[in-house]
């Protein structure tokens, strides 16, 4: 009789932990889910403003010089480099936080200027 | 005054309006145009919407497959003589540049390297703390330049033209910045080649952007 209370008892216990078991890989998942989620939205995120920084780039360093001519308050260029420091230094808190190896600290390579 | 946006083939327009809304239409000298809006006075730039709206009429006149030489930001003239005349007096550049890039488009690539992180194996017996260290940047600088390199060449192999591009004020330590111009049918496998060196290179953060107007490929120096 009381082996058998004892029998009934071990498989009660043992589906309980069967059942703590499967919610939590549930909720592993879930978790799991969202990280990965999250991390995608982070990088489409960081997608849009490496673009933007080289767009940045490319307006102000590239395309064809007309020279000698009117050039709008060049000094104000400035500004809008002011906009774009915070918009590389957020880039590169992202990257980190997201374990890319972008902003490596060594020795300053210098990039050939063409 | 007039704001130019970019020269290009003769009959090259576009849909998206210029700066602060303005209407863009083309001045027209020889075999070359010029994209332009009219303007009382223009605002100097102090935020990015100029750079997106410069970049809209530039990205719209070559949508067609004409070819466009991109200006420089905050590029004005007086008015549509001095447009003409800058068109006439350098026909014979222009006229070479768009033979160059029509019918491409620039690809931006970033490399970041972990490996400048790590520590460099220094022989022992070398020398003090200050030569070990000169040896150890000199070892960083050296395997940066091969990592580069392994990404490089095999893109170089797909594009009509590379340049590695100097230092800007956003660039970071440790990070190169390489552009290629690439016929516009080869952008997919070009990306698709990046994607791959990607993966096998986890030592390198490769950032890919792009296409692009041919900025980096219409200045004299290039």
């Amino acid at each position: 009789m009381t082996a058998e209370r004892d029998a009934i008892d071990r498989s009660r216990r043992a589906a309980a932990a069967r059942r703590e078991r499967t919610r939590a890989a549930y909720d592993a998942r879930r978790a799991a889910d969202r990280r990965r989620h999250d991390a995608s939205v982070r990088r489409a995120r960081l997608a849009r403003e490496v673009s933007l920084v080289d767009l940045v780039d490319r307006l102000l360093d590239g395309g064809v010089v007309i020279h000698g001519d009117i050039t709008i308050a060049v000094a104000d260029v400035d500004l809008l480099y002011v906009g774009l420091r915070a918009l590389v230094s957020s880039v590169e808190n992202m990257e980190r936080e997201l374990g890319a190896g972008l902003s490596a600290k060594g020795p300053a390579l210098a990039a050939t200027p063409r | 005054m007039l704001y130019v946006y970019a020269i290009t083939d003769p009959g090259a327009s576009t849909e998206a309006p210029g700066i602060g809304g303005a209407r863009v239409t083309a001045v027209r000298e020889g075999d070359l145009q010029a994209l332009v809006s009219a303007h009382e006075r223009l605002e100097p730039a102090t935020g990015v919407d100029r750079l997106w709206e410069h970049e809209a009429v530039v990205e719209g006149a070559g949508a067609g497959g004409a070819g466009v030489l991109p200006l420089r930001l905050d590029s004005a003239l007086a008015g549509e003589d001095e447009v003409r005349a800058l068109l006439r007096e350098r026909a014979d550049e222009f006229g070479t540049v768009l033979r160059r890039v029509r019918g491409a488009a620039e690809l931006s690539v970033r490399v970041g390297l972990a490996v400048a992180e790590e520590p460099a194996p220094v022989a022992p017996g070398t020398g003090g703390a200050g030569t070990a260290y000169m040896l150890g940047r000199l070892e960083r600088a050296r395997r940066a330049e091969d990592l580069v390199r392994a990404v490089h060449e095999p893109l170089a192999e797909l594009a009509r033209e590379h340049a590695r591009l100097g230092p800007t004020l956003s660039d970071r330590r440790g990070q190169f910045r390489l552009a290629y111009l690439v016929e516009r049918g080869a952008v997919e496998p070009f990306r698709a080649r990046v994607e791959e060196l990607a993966e096998s290179q986890p030592e390198l953060q490769l950032t890919c952007t792009g296409p692009w107007p041919p900025y980096s490929f219409v200045g004299s120096a290039a």
